[in-house]
C-alpha cells in the first residue's frame, strides 16, 4: 500500500495567473486531511487537479497510484468527489440521481440496490427517495450529494467546502459521517473555511493565494508554537471592558479579545534577542514572555484593573495561521 | 511531522517513484459493464426532458404548426394579380381579350382612362400590370396585321413579375390568335399563316405546378432541423454553463456514453417528428410519393443523423447556451436560404454556389424532392445519401475530437 494521495510541485496557471503555486502533499491512507485559506487561494483548484478534472500546468501528483496527468480515467474509478456546487440534478427525485451516479460508477446491480438502501440510511435520507432534489434542504442535498460519491465505495473521497451555508446542527451530522467513513479506512481530502473543522484533521495544510505556507498534524503544530513562539495570553481580571481598552494599544500586544470571563492576548512576536537575561544569566524564549507578561499585567494595575491570573495558553490554528500570512506579509511576498 | 514551507524553495523529499495504485485489488465496482454508463445517461435525459412539460409541447406542437403553416401558406405563383387595361380600342376583339384575362389567366381587370392612372396605380401598387390596347386595334385585326400593345409590370417584385409576365402570355396564345383571326372570304387580307414555330409544352413531375409539392420537402426538412439543433444543444451547454459538467467528468462516464446518452433521446424524439411531418405532408397536402417510400426514410434517418452530429459540434464548442443558441440560428437561417429551399441554387452566381453543397438541407431538398417528385430510384440519390454520410463523419468526429474529460 502506498500513500493515498501524493502531490510534488503541482502548479496552475490560468493564463498569466498563478493559481497554484508548487505544492507539495502527502496524504497517508486513511487519513483526513484539511485544506485551508482564504477564497481565491487555490483550493478548489487543488482539489480539480487531484480528481482529474483539470490539467496540471507544471509537477505532478498521485492518487491512488495513478498519475493524474497521465491517467486520469484510472484515478477517477477510485475516488469520489462532491464539488462545491453539489452537482445533483434538481429535477430529478433523489432515487433517480441515486441510480445515474451508481450506473455512472458501474457499480453492479446485484450489488447496486443493496448498497443504495445502505446509503440512504446512513445519509439520512430514507423516506425521501421520491422527492425532487430540487427542493431539499442544504444540508439534504449534501448528504445527497455524499450518497452519490459514495456509491461505489471509493477509497478516496474529495469533498469541496461540503458545509459551506449549511447550518451548524447539518455540519455536525456530516462530520459525523466523515469521521465514521474515515474510521472505515476511506481517505478524505476535505477543503474548508472553519478553522474547528481543522482542528478535527489528521493533517492540515494552509494554502494562501496560491503559495502553501504550511502543512502538518494540527497538534504538532500547536505543540511547536507553543515551544518556539508561544504567543496567546490569557488574563483572568476585573473590570474586562477597561482592561480591554488599556491592553489594545499596548506594546507587544497584537490582538486582544473578551473570551468568557477573561481576556485572551495575542503577543507580537517577542524578538530573537531577548531584551535581558533572566535570573540565571540565560536568554530563553519562555523568560522573554515572562517579562512581556510582567509588562501587561503592570499595564492593568495602573489602570485600575485587578489582575486575578495572567498565563500563556495554547494557541489555536487561527493563530498559527494568521501569524504565518503576516510574516509573509512582512516579507513582502505577497 | 510539521513542514514549514514559508521559503519559496523545493521540497525534494518526497519519491513518487514507489508508490503503487490500489487498483490491484479492483473496487466492488467495475464488475459491472460499460453500457451502465451510456444507459445512465440516456435515462437521465429522458427524464429531463419528462419533467419538462412546456417543452413536450414545443416539440410536438411547433413542428405541426410549421408544417400546417408552410404548407397552406407559401406560394411563389401569385394568382390574384390585377391587371389596370385602358382600353382605346373599345371594340369585339379587346373585350374578347379582357374576358381571357379574366378567365384563363386569374386577373382581376380595372379599366382606366389614361396612361398616367396607369402608371399611379402601379406606383401604389394597386395593380401589378398596366396594359395599354391602341385604337386601331380593331382595324389593324381587320387588315390581318399585327398590333403591338404596351405591357407594364411592377418589377419591384421579380417573382410577381414573372408570374405577371406568364399570366400576359394568355394574350398571344393560340387559342386567343385564332379568335382573332377572320374567316371572311371578302376581306383582301390572305387568312393568317401559322407561325415557323409552335411549342408543345409539357409541365413535368409537377404538372400542376403545385407550390406545395415544391414546398413541403423543404418544411420537413426546416421541421427536422429546429428539433435537431435545439434539442442537441441544451443538454451539454447546460451543464457546461452551470460546471456541473466537471462532477460529470469526474466519474467513469467516458466520452461515448456522455455523447451518445444525449444524441440518442435527441434522435428517438427528432425522428418522431419527422416522421409527424412526413404523415401530415402526405395525408392534408396530398404530397405524392412516386419514388420509394424507404429510400424516403432512410435518407430522412441520415438527414437526422447529419443533424444531430452538427448539433453536437455546436455544443462541444459553445461554452454558453447563448453562444449555441446563436450558432443554432446561424445555421438555421442559412439553411432556409441557401439549401434551395425557397430560392432556387441555379439562380444563385455560380462562384458562390458550392457553398449551397456545405449544407447537409440541401443534399435532404435535392434527394426528397428527387424521390418524392420525380420517382427516381434509390440509387440516383446516392450522391445525397454520400453528402449526408460526410456530415455525420466530420461533425460528428471534430465533436469527439474536441471533448475532453479534463479542462486543459
Amino acid at each position: 500500500m502506498g500513500d493515498a494521495v501524493v502531490a510534488e510541485d503541482l502548479t496552475r496557471k490560468f493564463g498569466s495567473r498563478v493559481a497554484l503555486d508548487r505544492v507539495s502533499i502527502t496524504i497517508g491512507d486513511g487519513e483526513i486531511f484539511g485544506l485551508l485559506g482564504p477564497n481565491g487561494s487555490g483550493k478548489t483548484t487543488m482539489i480539480r487537479m487531484l480528481c482529474g478534472v483539470l490539467a496540471p500546468s507544471g509537477g505532478r501528483a498521485l492518487v491512488g497510484g495513478y498519475d493524474v496527468g497521465r491517467e486520469p480515467e484510472m484515478v477517477k474509478r477510485s475516488i469520489g468527489y462532491v464539488s462545491q456546487k453539489f452537482s445533483l440534478y434538481p429535477d430529478l427525485t433523489v432515487r433517480e440521481n441515486l441510480d445515474f451516479y451508481s450506473d455512472a460508477y458501474q457499480v453492479p446491480s446485484a450489488k447496486a440496490a443493496a448498497r443504495k438502501k445502505e446509503l440512504l440510511a446512513l445519509c439520512g435520507l430514507d423516506g425521501r427517495e421520491a422527492q425532487s432534489s430540487g427542493v431539499l434542504s442544504g444540508g439534504l442535498k449534501q448528504r445527497l450529494a455524499l450518497a452519490c460519491a459514495l456509491i461505489h465505495s471509493p477509497r478516496i473521497l474529495f469533498l469541496d467546502e461540503p458545509t459551506a451555508g449549511v447550518d451548524p446542527v447539518a455540519r455536525r451530522f456530516l462530520w459525523d459521517l466523515l469521521f465514521r467513513l474515515a474510521q472505515e479506512g476511506t481517505t478524505l481530502f476535505v477543503t474548508t473555511h472553519y478553522m474547528d473543522e481543522a482542528e478535527r484533521c489528521t493533517q492540515v495544510a494552509y494554502v494562501y493565494y496560491g503559495r502553501l505556507l504550511v502543512s502538518g498534524d494540527p497538534k504538532q503544530m500547536k505543540d511547536q508554537e507553543i515551544l518556539t513562539t508561544h504567543r496567546r495570553v490569557e488574563i483572568i481580571c476585573q473590570p474586562l471592558m477597561p482592561a480591554l481598552a488599556a491592553l489594545k494599544d499596548a506594546a507587544h500586544v497584537d490582538d486582544v479579545s473578551v473570551f468568557g470571563q477573561a481576556l485572551h492576548v495575542r503577543l507580537r512576536d517577542v524578538p530573537e534577542a531577548p531584551a535581558a537575561p533572566d535570573s540565571a544569566g540565560a536568554y530563553s524564549v519562555a523568560a522573554v514572555r515572562a517579562q512581556v507578561m510582567e509588562v501587561l499585567r503592570q499595564r492593568l494595575v495602573q489602570s485600575g484593573v485587578e489582575v486575578l491570573g495572567i498565563r500563556s495558553v495554547p494557541p489555536s490554528l487561527e493563530d498559527i495561521f494568521v501569524s504565518l500570512t503576516r510574516q509573509m506579509d512582512q516579507r513582502g511576498f505577497l | 511531522m510539521v513542514k514549514r514551507i514559508i521559503a519559496i524553495g523545493s521540497l525534494n523529499s518526497l519519491t513518487l517513484g514507489g508508490s503503487t495504485g490500489y487498483l490491484h485489488e479492483a473496487p466492488a465496482a467495475f464488475r459491472g459493464s460499460p453500457m451502465q454508463g451510456l444507459r445512465a445517461v440516456i435515462r437521465k435525459e429522458f427524464l429531463h426532458i419528462r419533467r419538462d412539460p412546456r417543452l413536450i409541447g414545443y416539440v410536438l406542437a411547433l413542428p405541426v404548426i410549421i408544417l400546417l403553416l408552410f404548407g397552406f401558406a407559401l406560394r411563389i405563383k401569385v394568382d390574384n394579380l390585377r391587371v389596370a387595361v385602358w382600353d382605346q380600342s373599345r371594340s369585339f376583339f379587346s373585350m374578347t381579350l379582357k374576358d381571357r384575362m379574366r378567365n384563363d389567366a386569374g386577373m382581376q381587370v380595372q379599366e382606366v382612362e389614361s396612361a398616367e392612372m396607369i402608371d399611379q396605380m402601379l406606383r401604389d401598387g394597386r395593380a401589378h400590370l398596366g396594359l395599354i390596347i391602341p385604337p386601331d386595334f380593331s382595324k389593324r385585326v381587320f387588315d390581318g396585321q399585327q398590333t403591338t400593345f404596351q405591357l407594364l409590370v411592377d418589377g419591384t417584385m421579380p417573382t410577381i413579375a414573372l408570374s405577371a409576365l406568364y399570366g400576359a402570355r394568355v394574350l398571344t396564345s393560340p387559342e386567343a390568335t385564332k379568335e382573332l383571326a377572320l374567316d371572311d372570304p371578302d376581306s383582301p387580307a390572305p387568312p393568317p399563316r401559322p407561325a415557323p414555330v409552335k411549342i408543345d409544352e409539357t409541365v413535368l413531375f409537377n404538372p400542376a405546378m403545385r407550390d406545395s409539392d415544391f414546398f413541403l420537402p423543404g418544411t420537413i426538412a426546416v421541421v427536422i432541423t429546429l428539433v435537431s439543433l435545439t434539442l442537441t444543444t441544451t443538454g451539454l451547454v447546460r451543464e457546461k454553463e452551470q460546471q456541473t459538467i466537471e462532477q460529470l467528468w469526474a466519474t467513469p462516464l467516458t466520452r461515448t456514453a456522455l455523447l451518445g446518452g444525449k444524441i440518442l433521446p435527441c434522435g428517438i424524439i427528432s425522428s418522431l417528428d419527422a416522421a409527424l411531418a412526413i404523415v401530415l405532408s402526405l395525408a392534408v397536402f396530398h404530397l405524392p410519393i412516386h419514388g420509394s417510400l424507404a429510400a424516403v426514410i432512410c435518407l430522412t434517418g441520415a438527414f437526422i443523423l447529419a443533424l444531430l452530429a452538427l448539433g453536437t459540434l455546436i455544443s462541444a464548442i459553445s461554452e454558453t447556451q447563448l453562444q449555441a443558441s446563436f450558432l443554432n440560428i446561424f445555421v438555421f437561417v442559412i439553411s432556409l436560404c441557401m439549401s434551395g429551399f425557397i430560392f432556387p441554387i441555379e439562380a444563385m452566381p455560380r462562384a458562390l454556389q458550392p457553398t449551397a453543397w456545405l449544407l447537409p438541407m440541401t443534399y435532404f431538398l435535392e434527394g426528397m424532392r428527387g424521390l418524392m417528385l420525380k420517382g427516381v430510384g434509390a440509387g440516383a440519390v446516392l450522391r445525397d445519401f454520400a453528402g449526408l454520410a460526410a456530415a455525420v463523419l466530420v461533425f460528428g468526429g471534430l465533436s469527439v475530437a474536441n471533448m475532453k474529460k479534463q479542462r486543459s
